[in-house]
């Protein structure tokens, strides 16, 4: 969550600024596709190193390979719902500069429900499926609002630059 | 193939500019004039269906632009007033990128005349943000020729240029339309260059 909303501010405020966003658009692509494109980089590049270290993390704290299976699978699922909001909070924040609080916020807020369920994964040993099936949902919501809110919001800061 | 109809544009209740009339088929160029603020790169992005028109449509090939979108898109490069090149990586980075976004079938050789012609072939290796404004102005217009596209839409294109400079984007513009292009941009005044219509803003 923390590197979710450190690396926010460079979501698209780079692209935006020298006009690459623009050109993207006038290739071809929908704003809804640069906003999956951008997302999908998003966990590539900062989610999945954090992925990768979870197993390091796992011998180091003596965790059993069972929960480390459980942990690796609800991280997956987190870190991409919180890529989606990060894109949705970011690209609200391209129509208001000044004040980078406000995508942290609603990041803040909606990730509350991810990080309860992800946490409470390592303390369960039977309901593992539920709380899969629960972040899953929560996934497919924000995967499904995503490029929506994202592309509408990277077309009115596009409209009002 | 662009015809605009009683082109309007409010923001905030305030009134950009009002009904404008365009058109543009191939080999023709349209110089839009204005003021600072007159809404000459407004009208550009209402062109582009950036900024919806608060009255009147854009046709494009005889359909409304809307329904023609991407259509319109694959004919047409657009240049803004600001440099889309990315300023840490070098010349030659942001040619390959280029060349990759746009799936260009520019080769090689072409691609350094037009740096000769430029006169940017000594600064290859260099990073965009050490040129001087002239000199990423002229790599902005690089993108012109691996596009290769149909209709360019040029935002100030001749600030910040010196005069053999802007002599050379006048035969460049020249020889576009007289390979059946058709180009549109804004511009304070015109530098000299034969336009077939003439918007005021």
């Amino acid at each position: 969550m923390l590197s979710s909303t450190l690396s926010l501010g460079k979501f698209y405020q780079e692209d935006f600024e020298n006009g690459n966003l623009l050109i993207m658009h006038l290739n071809g692509f929908s704003f809804g596709l640069i906003s999956i494109l951008k997302t999908v980089s998003h966990f590539i590049f900062v989610q999945i190193p954090f992925l990768l270290s979870i197993p390091i993390a796992c011998i180091l704290l003596n965790i059993s390979n069972e929960k480390l299976i459980y942990l690796l699978t609800s991280f997956a699922i987190g870190s991409l719902i919180l890529s989606c909001l990060g894109s949705i909070s970011s690209s609200m924040n391209l129509m208001n500069q000044r004040n980078f609080l406000l995508g942290s916020v609603i990041v803040m807020i909606f990730s509350i429900p991810v990080i309860i369920f992800s946490v409470g994964i390592i303390n369960i040993d039977e309901n593992f499926n539920s709380l899969i099936n629960i972040l899953s949902g929560i996934l497919l919501i924000v995967f499904a609002l995503n490029p929506w809110a994202s592309g509408l919001c990277l077309k009115l800061s596009l409209e009002n630059n | 193939m662009i015809i605009g109809k009683d082109l309007s544009v409010e923001r905030l209740d305030k009134k950009i500019f009002e009904n404008i009339n365009l058109s543009l088929s191939s080999g023709n160029i349209t110089i839009l004039k204005g003021k600072n603020g007159s809404g000459k790169t407004t009208l550009l992005k209402t062109i582009i269906n950036i900024i919806e028109p608060s009255t009147g449509s854009i046709y494009w090939k005889g359909k409304v632009l809307k329904n023609n979108l991407y259509d319109f898109y694959n004919h047409v490069t657009y240049i803004a007033d600001k440099t889309s090149s990315l300023k840490k990586l070098t010349i030659k980075d942001n040619i390959y990128i280029w060349r990759r976004c746009f799936v260009s079938n520019i080769n090689n050789p072409q691609i350094e005349t037009a740096l000769k012609t430029l006169k940017l072939e000594n600064q290859v290796n260099q990073k965009v943000g050490t040129l001087s404004l002239g000199e990423t102005k002229k790599l902005e217009f690089l993108r012109l020729i691996i596009e290769d596209k149909k209709v360019w839409i040029l935002d100030e294109p001749f600030s910040n240029l010196d005069e053999d400079s802007i002599e050379l984007m006048k035969q460049t513009f020249e020889d576009h339309c007289a390979k059946e292009g058709s180009i549109i941009f804004s511009s304070h005044q015109n530098p000299g260059i034969y336009v077939t219509e003439e918007i005021n803003l």
